[in-house]
């Protein structure tokens, strides 16, 4: 085939419009005629030239195509998408997504991941393998989801995600901390393409790669993606789009709104300043439109609640006879901090809280321990479970649209200490 | 508006954020006996941000420092009430650990 038709073929892929999937097809046959250099040369170029969302789909459609009838070219391609391979970083992720995989580099330091205790077994998958599914990913399924990332600890730096039936963001964010935490390689498999579409749209695979990318994906999925929490956090950005999203659903009230931004804002600088972690922890966010409610989960790597307390400033609360479960307890109380010269200790009594009078369901998971919050006829409810450990700290909120969330009532319940009152600081 | 009248808008979120704005107010009073801080305008305030604003001024200049120094305008009841629990607890903490950790904060 003339290097002229190369050049078509590029120029199709490049379009400004989402190709048909027989005209794909058309096209990947058509380029596997083509010799192995001009083959190569095309699909280069046109990684190179990746302007839009179109084009990058055209183009991982394109190459999905080609990989199918042609293995040999999906190893060139596995090849180049190596450290210091031909790809750059954005054309990386399309040919990730094309193989079904996704290749990280491995981190320079790495924060230590415990190793399973006795007796934790393969709970999924088989050697290498972390198998993903509904029963693993929801937010009631977080030990169950920390016994199969310990268990996959165990048997290697390397490891495949099998991604099957549908996922819930909740475990996602959890697993893309995870793996940006233990360095190595993983790939992403997902089994079909439904579930490979909705990882594409939460950020699952530029979230493995710890790679930043925009909040708010290109449809209206009514989600905030997998996002890195960073020093300087995208609170408001982050805390916008969440507002955006309710606002299709309901109409929060300004008290509703400003408690969505207290609870993210305090929530991600609880992460910024406590978690001390070298690699990057996530937030991510759903709506479930069935059910009227809005999940968010919070996750990070650092050094967990214990040692927060156990290595800060208040000797009272340095008891290494606690357990995990102890601390999170002693974290939910109003005015308890670990650094009294730093922090407030508010944020986790606000979540929970707020959590507690909106309906809704918290939970707090830290070293070997998840306390699980809700209110069951006006009587506070916290369920403890212990499962392998988890590093650092994970926060999840299944928060109720259709109540509000009474930030006044939360404010007006923290104590003011012996002898003040409101009048002291105002006039 | 008056060098010494602050009006703070919208999202009062971030630590880092205060402690901006701490570092303005701290500025102002080098050369103004009071500033009026008034609130009406803001959306929200976090705990975060009230503690690392006004309760490190608290802890810096004492309770009476801080009343003659920092003058309220405009806060809705329940900013009023947040603001005087992270004020109060700076206080009672400074009680106990002594001065120099409001210096080393600011």
């Amino acid at each position: 085939m003339p290097h002229g038709d190369a050049e078509a073929i590029r120029s199709l892929i490049a379009e400004p419009y989402e190709l048909d999937p027989a005209s794909i097809e058309t096209l990947a046959v058509f380029a596997l005629q083509l010799t192995a250099k001009t083959r190569e040369r095309l699909i280069f170029s046109a990684l190179d030239e990746l302007r839009s969302s179109t084009n990058r789909l055209n183009l991982t459609r394109f190459l999905q195509s080609m990989t199918e009838r042609d293995h040999g070219f999906a190893r060139t391609l596995r090849h180049a998408t190596k450290p210091g391979g031909r790809c750059a970083a954005a054309a990386r992720v399309v040919v990730s997504n094309a193989l079904g995989t996704v290749v990280t580099s491995p981190a320079p330091q790495t924060s230590p991941i415990p190793e399973p205790r006795h007796g934790d077994r393969l709970p999924l998958g088989t050697e290498g393998e972390l198998l993903l599914d509904p029963s693993t990913t929801s937010f009631y399924a977080l030990p169950k989801l920390f016994h199969a990332l310990s268990a996959a600890a165990h048997q290697g730096r390397d490891i495949t995600i099998r991604i099957r039936d549908f996922v819930y963001a909740s475990g996602l964010a959890i697993v893309a901390t995870w793996v940006n935490a233990r360095g190595g390689s993983s790939n992403a498999r997902p089994e079909d393409g439904y579930t490979s579409a909705y990882l594409k749209r939460i950020g699952f695979y530029e979230a493995l790669e710890g790679t930043d990318q925009p909040i708010a994906g290109d449809r209206e999925d009514w989600s905030v993606r997998l996002t890195i929490i960073r020093p300087d956090a995208r609170v408001q950005d982050v805390t916008a789009r969440i507002l955006e999203i309710l606002d299709t659903f309901v109409h929060p009230s300004e008290e509703d709104r400003a408690s969505f931004g207290i609870l993210l804002g305090e929530l991600i600088e609880n992460v910024n300043r406590h978690a001390g972690a070298r690699t990057p922890g996530f937030i991510v966010a759903q709506v479930y439109p069935k059910q009227y409610k809005l999940g968010i989960t919070i996750a990070d790597p650092g050094m967990g609640i214990k040692r927060s307390f156990i290595d800060g400033e208040v000797t009272e609360y340095k008891d290494w006879r606690k357990s995990d479960a102890d601390f999170i307890s002693l974290a939910l109380k109003p005015l308890v901090t670990s650094k009294r010269s730093q922090h407030s200790g508010y944020g986790l009594y606000i979540l929970a809280e707020l959590i507690r009078r909106n309906g809704g369901t918290f939970s707090v998971s830290s070293g070997t321990h998840t306390v699980v919050g809700y209110r069951v006829r006006g009587h506070t409810v916290e369920k403890t479970t212990e499962h392998a450990a988890w590093p650092g700290t994970v926060v999840t909120m299944i928060i109720s649209l259709q109540n509000k969330l009474p930030l006044g009532e939360v404010y007006n319940s923290l104590p003011l200490p012996a002898g003040y009152t409101d009048e002291d600081f105002f006039e | 508006m008056s060098d010494t009248l602050l009006q703070p808008k919208g999202l009062l979120i971030t630590r880092q954020a205060a402690k901006q704005y701490r570092n303005h107010i701290v500025n102002l009073l080098e050369r103004a006996p009071f500033v009026i801080v008034d609130l009406s305008g803001i959306e929200l305030i976090t705990p975060s941000y009230a503690d690392e604003c006004f309760g490190i001024l608290g802890q810096m200049y004492g309770k009476e420092g801080f009343r003659q120094r920092i003058k309220f305008r405009g806060a809705s009841k329940d900013v009023k009430h947040l603001i005087s629990v992270v004020l109060a607890n700076r206080l009672e903490r400074n009680t106990s650990a002594g001065p120099s950790e409001a210096t080393e904060a600011v």
